[in-house]
C-alpha cells in the first residue's frame, strides 16, 4: 500500500483535522493502525467512539478508491479497443475521417451561420442506428437542443432515405425487425435545454441516462451538444467562471464518451477576432475550449449545396479537406459536373 | 425547462434522502439535512475563510466543483455524497427528454405560420416556423415592415392573435387597416369571381368570411404594440411578455373576437442595438443580442410562437459589400433568414407597382428550405408575387 498522505485525499476538512491533531499523516498508518487492534485501537488513538471511527475508516476507504487509477500497457488498450465509427453518408468526409466520427471521442463541429453544422448532426443521430450487419453501430441518439434547431421533418426526410438506401444496398442480407423509419426516429432523445444551468444540469445528469440504456439491444451510442457556445456568450463579466464551466463540460464529456464508447459531437460557432487591423473568422469561445477538443471539424458553404469539411485537428488523420452536399435526403457526397449531367439525364429519362 | 433560478430549499426531499450512507451522521432524517446543507450553502465559508457569494439556488450550486462543496459543507458530506447530491440534482432538475417521433408529431397540429405571399411560403414548406425564430433583413424601403404587417393579418385569417415589437416607430395603423379590407375584399373576389362559392357549405358568402379574412377590427383588436425605445427596455420587455401572452390566450378560450397568440415580431432589432452599442462595445453588443435571442428562442419554444426579427444592412468596412447588421453571432441565433432586396436598374412595369423596381426575396439560410429567390410587388394589399 503506497504511502498517500491524507491531506491528498478528498476527504472533509474535519475529518482531516482529527488524524492530522492525532499525529496521523498517510493512509498506510491508519491501516496499519487497524490492522495491528481493530478499529478499537483507533478509536483509542483518535479518542472517538468505535461507531464515529468506522464512519470515518469508512469515508478513508472510498476516498482512496477514487483516486486509485489502474494503468494498462500501450498493446492491451489497442488489442481491447474496437475502434468503430459513425459514417457521415458522404464518402469523402468519412475517408478524411478514417471512417466516420469516432466511438469514444470528442469531435468539435464549427462554422459560420448556414454552413450545415445542425444537418450533419442530424444525419449523425439517424446514421448512428444504422444496423450492425451493414456495418453501423446499432445504437440511439441523444440530441441536446441549446438553440431550437433540431427539425423532426428533416429527420425524418432523413430517416425515411436511410432505411431506402440501406434495404436497397443489402438486398441479400436479412435486416433487423426493428429497423424501420418509426423505430429510427424514436431513437433520437432531444434535451431542450434554456440556459446555461440546465445545460450543466443536463451534462451532470447523462451517466445516469446512459446506464439506462446500456443494456438494451441498441444502447447510446452518440451524444450531440448544439450548440455548446450559445449560453456561454450571453456573458461577458465572468470569463474565467466561463473557462472553468467550459473545461468541465470538456472532461465530463471525454469521460462519458470513453466510458460508454459513445461519439461525442460538439458544435461551436465562429466569431470574428480582430488580430492587429485584420478580422479572421474563428471558432468561438477561445483557446482553451481548443485544447479541450480530440477532432476539430470546420464546415463552409461553397456554392447553392455544396459543402467544405476542413479537418484542421486530428489525433489520427491529417489535415486535409473534403467536399460533401446537403440534399433533400441528407448529407451526401458532392457530385462533379459529370455526374451531375448523368443525373439529370437519368431523371429526364425516369420522369 | 430552466432551473437557474430554483431555490435550494424547495428541492424534494427524497433527493436527501439516504444520502449520507458514508457519514451517517447524527443529524438524523432529510429534512433537517436539507435545512442544515442550504445554511451552510448560503454562509458559504470555506473552512474559516472570508465568506463568498452566498449559494442559494441551483444554479449558483452547479457552479461549485465538489471539492469545494466538501470544504463549504463540512462536516455534513463526504466527498463521495457530495458528487451524489450533485447527480441526484441535476437529474432532477434536467428537463425530460422528447423524441423526435414525439417532436413530430406535436408539430403536425399546428407547424406553420403562412406569409401571405404564397411563392415564398411554396420555398420555405408553409411558411415560418412556429417554435424558431426567423429574420427579414434588407435595405430601407425594401417592404420588410410591409411583410411584417402583412404577417399580423394573415395570422388572424388562420386564427392567431399577434405581439408587435415596434422600436422604429415606423408601424401604421393606417396601413395595416388597408391591407387587411384589400386582402379580405381580394379573397372575397376571388372566391366569388366564376360564381362559385369555394366553401364546403351552400351557404356561400357566409361561409367564406366567417373562417377567413376577419374584418379590420377584429385584425386591430387582435394585436398588442409596445414600443421599447433602448435594448434594457427590450430585453426587459420580451421577458414579460409570457405573462402578457398567457393572459391573452387565456381571454381566447371564452371570448370567440379574442385569438391565442402565436406571432412576435420585433421590428426592428438593429435600431435600439446600433444606438446603444458602438463599434468598441461589440463584446457586449453580442452578449446583449445573446440574452435578447435566449429569452425570443425560450418565448417561441414554450408559447408556440413564431418569432419575426427585423434587421438593418450595414456597408462592409473592408470591401464596401452590403451585408446584414448585428454580425456573425446574431446570424448564429437565427432559423431561417430571409433577404430582401430593390434593384431599381433593372424595373419592369407592371400595373399594380408604380415604382419601376424589381424586388426580390432570397432565402439565405433555413432549416429546412433551399436558397431559392423569389420575385415580389408591393400593392395594397400587402406583398404579392412579382413577374420573374
Amino acid at each position: 500500500m503506497p504511502a498517500i498522505p491524507l491531506a491528498q485525499l478528498p476527504l472533509r476538512p474535519s475529518t482531516l483535522l482529527i488524524f492530522q491533531k492525532r499525529g496521523f499523516s498517510t493512509v498506510k498508518e491508519v491501516e496499519e493502525a487497524k490492522a495491528n487492534g481493530g478499529i478499537s485501537n483507533l478509536s483509542e488513538e483518535l479518542g472517538l467512539s468505535l461507531a464515529q471511527t468506522a464512519v470515518l475508516v469508512r469515508e478513508i476507504k472510498s476516498a482512496s478508491a477514487s483516486t486509485e487509477t489502474q494503468g494498462s500497457t500501450a498493446l492491451s488498450l489497442l488489442q481491447s479497443r474496437k475502434q468503430r465509427s459513425i459514417i457521415t453518408f458522404s464518402k469523402s468526409v468519412d475517408n478524411m475521417l478514417g471512417g466516420g466520427i469516432s466511438l469514444g471521442e470528442l469531435t468539435e463541429v464549427c462554422g459560420l451561420p448556414g454552413a450545415g453544422k445542425t444537418q450533419l448532426a442530424m444525419q449523425l443521430c439517424v446514421n448512428s442506428s444504422i444496423p450492425e450487419m451493414v456495418g453501423g453501430v446499432c445504437g440511439q441518439a441523444i440530441y441536446i437542443d441549446t438553440e431550437g434547431s433540431f427539425s423532426p421533418e428533416r429527420c425524418r426526410s432523413m430517416a425515411q432515405a436511410l432505411v431506402k438506401h440501406v434495404q436497397k444496398s443489402s438486398k441479400n442480407k436479412k435486416l433487423p425487425d426493428w429497423f424501420e423509419f418509426d423505430a429510427i426516429l424514436n431513437g433520437i432523445h432531444v434535451f431542450r435545454v434554456y440556459d446555461e444551468a440546465t445545460q450543466v444540469a443536463v451534462m451532470h445528469s447523462l451517466p445516469q441516462y446512459l446506464e439506462k440504456h446500456q443494456q438494451s439491444p441498441r444502447p447510446i451510442r452518440l451524444i450531440v451538444l448544439d450548440s455548446i457556445a450559445f449560453h456561454y456568450r450571453s456573458t461577458t463579466s465572468d470569463y474565467l467562471g466561463r473557462t472553468k464551466s467550459l473545461s468541465d463540460t470538456a472532461s465530463l464529456l471525454s469521460d462519458i464518451g470513453s466510458k460508454y464508447n459513445t461519439a461525442v459531437v460538439v458544435i461551436n460557432h465562429m466569431t470574428t477576432k480582430i488580430n492587429g487591423g485584420i478580422s479572421q473568422v474563428v471558432p468561438a469561445l477561445g483557446e482553451s475550449w481548443a485544447h479541450a477538443v480530440t477532432t476539430r471539424l470546420i464546415l463552409a458553404s461553397d456554392e447553392q449545396t455544396i459543402r467544405t469539411c476542413r479537418l484542421v485537428k486530428s489525433p489520427h488523420k491529417a489535415y486535409a479537406v473534403a467536399q460533401c452536399e446537403v440534399r433533400e435526403c441528407g448529407i451526401r457526397d458532392a457530385m462533379t459536373a459529370d455526374q451531375q449531367n448523368q443525373d439529370r439525364k437519368r431523371q429526364r429519362v425516369h420522369a | 425547462m430552466s432551473c437557474c433560478f430554483r431555490r435550494l430549499h424547495r428541492l424534494p426531499l427524497s433527493i436527501f434522502t439516504d444520502l449520507q450512507y458514508i457519514s451517517e451522521n447524527e443529524f438524523g432524517d432529510a429534512a433537517t439535512l436539507r435545512t442544515s446543507t442550504c445554511i451552510k450553502l448560503v454562509k458559504n465559508q470555506k473552512s474559516g475563510k472570508e465568506t463568498s457569494e452566498s449559494v442559494t439556488t441551483v444554479g449558483s450550486f452547479l457552479k461549485h466543483s465538489c471539492t469545494n462543496l466538501v470544504r463549504i459543507l463540512d462536516p455534513l458530506l463526504t466527498y463521495k455524497e457530495c458528487v451524489e447530491l450533485r447527480s441526484r440534482i441535476c437529474v432532477h432538475c434536467a428537463p425530460r427528454p422528447l423524441s423526435s417521433m414525439e417532436l413530430l408529431q406535436s408539430l403536425q397540429s399546428c407547424p406553420v405560420l403562412p406569409t401571405g405571399l404564397e411563392i415564398l411560403d411554396d420555398c420555405l414548406k408553409g411558411g415560418f416556423r412556429i417554435g424558431t425564430v426567423s429574420e427579414l433583413v434588407g435595405r430601407s424601403g425594401v417592404g420588410k415592415t410591409q411583410l411584417a404587417m402583412q404577417l399580423a393579418v394573415v395570422a388572424t385569417k388562420n386564427g392567431f392573435g399577434t405581439v408587435y415589437i415596434d422600436t422604429e416607430k415606423k408601424m401604421s395603423l393606417e396601413r395595416l387597416r388597408e391591407i387587411s379590407n384589400a386582402m379580405r375584399q381580394h379573397h372575397f373576389d376571388d372566391a366569388n369571381k366564376d360564381g362559385v362559392f369555394h366553401s364546403e357549405d351552400d351557404f356561400g358568402a357566409q361561409k367564406v368570411t366567417n373562417n377567413s379574412y376577419k374584418s379590420s377590427t377584429c385584425v386591430l383588436n387582435n394585436i398588442t404594440i409596445y414600443s421599447p425605445t433602448s435594448t434594457k427596455e427590450l430585453l426587459s420587455l420580451t421577458q414579460e411578455l409570457e405573462e402578457e401572452i398567457l393572459l391573452r390566450n387565456d381571454e381566447a378560450n371564452d371570448s370567440a373576437d379574442k385569438l391565442p397568440v402565436h406571432l412576435l415580431v420585433v421590428d426592428s432589432i438593429a435600431a435600439p442595438t446600433r444606438r446603444d452599442f458602438g463599434a468598441d462595445s461589440a463584446p457586449q453588443r453580442v452578449s446583449m443580442l445573446i440574452q435578447i435571442a435566449q429569452v425570443l428562442k425560450r418565448l417561441a419554444s414554450q408559447l408556440q410562437l413564431a418569432v419575426v426579427v427585423i434587421n438593418q444592412v450595414g456597408i462592409d468596412q473592408q470591401n464596401g459589400e452590403v451585408r446584414a447588421a448585428l454580425g456573425i453571432s446574431w446570424h448564429h441565433c437565427l432559423s431561417t433568414r430571409i433577404l430582401m432586396e430593390r434593384d431599381e436598374k433593372l424595373g419592369n412595369h407592371s400595373e399594380t407597382t408604380l415604382d419601376h423596381c424589381r424586388r426580390t426575396a432570397t432565402i439565405v439560410k433555413s432549416n429546412v428550405a433551399r436558397n431559392e429567390c423569389v420575385p415580389y410587388e408591393i400593392c395594397d394589399r400587402g406583398l404579392i408575387s412579382g413577374i420573374s
